[in-house]
């Protein structure tokens, strides 16, 4: 039986139904020269590897043009519906670019929030009260910008347990301390996203926290999402636990 | 089915890594044959985190016992006395398979100065030898500036921050005896397409930096690239082939 590494030798789309991507974003960013950043190239990136769902924010939110980025990923998702899902990024400095637009693209359709700390508001600030209050009233999944410091966000872990956290970028640095929270809240979740693509740490974690707890993410296209999926596709765990983490787990996170 | 020729890889392991990202000659010849690597470039961390003289003999002990492996011995001027003549220094490395340097100046407090490395990099370029400069050891314009004044080194940076372009795609474009591997962290969105899209085709190589960085990442960021057959076999193992043929023993 062919396994999911000869797909990949081929260089054709892999066999599975539902391969999600739980960390993307879009668009271009001064920092630095994207390739095929515009969600059409992405798209056709998606195809030739057999990831049929992203996740995405866009980089504008990375800037205070929150609104506009929000509104960018709105549009990709109605232009490739079920396939390009949205997390709203919120720019906490008052309600309307806060709450209120947490609230107008999860009811236009987002699956989740995404939070990175770019804007140096920390994940634990009062700024960040009401929307993760919604996010838990409405069970949403959070994706958080992480680096190897989630002990700093151990408060919002305890007190949303209904929000399911996904951390992006596990294990990039202290994959010990990934471990330690994962073991001890449940409704955290490992996405090992990272440019260095650290030899062993799929494995580590898998040994450590198990797959059921481990998401799909690229970042792309910051990075190639065909790199990243390289990492689950020759990691030296199970086929069963690459399905877990590719496409069954961020079903369960999504709930579709 | 692709041929591969690995052209950075690593023995032992790393101060600043996590404890499960190491390699003994048993786990590297096991990354060969489930990567079917036809060839790897083989440096000794201890090389540049130690001694250079311990590190390098772990690498040619390790060549005895895996064919597949080349040695890629750390070098360092005899600025201060340690090496003894360049000439002879880089003479005796060849005669003992050395087919490649791996050049550390941060890690071994070195200037890139005319004055401390100009008769080190003479030697080397006599005889043709390819140097691997990490990105972590030296600035990409730094590495531009050496192979712009040694035009008959091919020089390689390995493990280039993905977010370089602005930078690389001139200094390739200009500089044809620099090389850029994919090793990580180098692997932004359809990077090997836009550089080969650019006509770097010839400069790219095939590099995973194991066991720092997991080599399927690698292998499946170039089996999907969107280039020919013919130009993914060059960055898979022609380029990095012809460079090591190209030693004058």
């Amino acid at each position: 039986m062919k396994k999911l590494s000869d797909y990949v030798w081929e260089g054709k789309p892999l066999p599975l139904k539902g391969i999600t991507d739980m960390h993307a974003h879009m668009g271009p960013l001064n920092m630095f020269y994207i390739p095929a950043n515009d969600i059409h190239s992405m798209v056709k990136q998606m195809d030739s590897i057999g990831v049929e769902r992203i996740v995405c924010s866009h980089h504008a939110v990375l800037s205070a043009e929150a609104v506009f980025g929000n509104n960018e990923v709105l549009k990709a998702m109605k232009e490739f519906p079920g396939r390009i899902l949205g997390y709203v990024y919120p720019y906490p400095v008052n309600d309307k670019l806060g709450i209120d637009e947490v609230k107008r693209c999860i009811e236009a359709g987002m699956v989740g929030i995404k939070l990175h700390y770019y804007n140096r508001i920390p994940y634990t600030s009062e700024k960040y009260e009401k929307i993760l209050r919604y996010a838990d009233d409405n069970k949403l999944p959070v994706l958080l910008h992480t680096f190897g410091d989630i002990d700093k966000m151990e408060s919002i872990f305890k007190d949303y347990k209904n929000i399911k956290f996904i951390l992006g970028h596990s294990g990039a640095e202290n994959p010990e301390m990934y471990v330690k929270y994962a073991l001890k809240y449940k409704n955290l979740y490992l996405d090992p996203t990272n440019s260095t693509s650290k030899f062993g740490i799929i494995e580590y974690f898998v040994k450590n926290v198990g797959a059921d707890r481990i998401v799909f993410g690229s970042d792309i296209p910051f990075l190639s999402q065909t790199h990243q999926i390289g990492r689950i596709i020759f990691a030296d765990i199970s086929e069963e636990d690459k399905k877990k983490i590719l496409c069954d787990n961020p079903k369960k996170i999504l709930g579709k | 089915m692709l041929k591969l020729f690995d052209g950075r890889i690593f023995l032992g392991r790393d101060h600043n890594l996590d404890s499960f990202q190491f390699s003994t000659i048993q786990s590297i010849k096991k990354m060969l044959d489930k990567y079917r690597v036809e060839k790897a470039i083989l440096t000794s961390f201890s090389s540049f985190r130690f001694d250079f003289k311990f590190g390098n003999e772990l690498i040619f002990e390790a060549v005895k016992e895996e064919p597949r492996l080349i040695p890629c011995p750390v070098v360092i001027p005899n600025s201060a006395g340690e090496t003894g003549d360049e000439e002879e220094f880089i003479e005796n490395l060849i005669k003992r398979g050395a087919r490649c340097v791996s050049f550390h100046p941060k890690s071994f407090g070195l200037s890139i100065d005319e004055k401390v490395c100009g008769r080190l990099f003479k030697a080397i370029s006599e005889r043709r030898l390819p140097v691997i400069i990490s990105a972590e050891e030296l600035e990409l314009e730094k590495v531009a500036f050496l192979a712009e004044n040694w035009p008959d080194i091919p020089f390689i940076y390995s493990a280039m921050n993905y977010r370089q372009a602005r930078n690389l795609y001139p200094i390739l474009e200009k500089i044809k005896n620099l090389h850029i591997d994919i090793a990580p962290p180098n692997c932004i969105n359809e990077g090997i397409e836009e550089m080969v899209k650019r006509g770097f085709v010839n400069q790219i190589i095939y590099a995973s930096c194991f066991p720092i960085s997991e080599p399927g990442a690698v292998i499946s960021y170039l089996m999907y690239a969107k280039i020919t057959e013919k130009e993914r076999e060059k960055i898979a193992f022609g380029n990095m082939d012809r460079l090591v043929k190209g030693v004058k023993k």
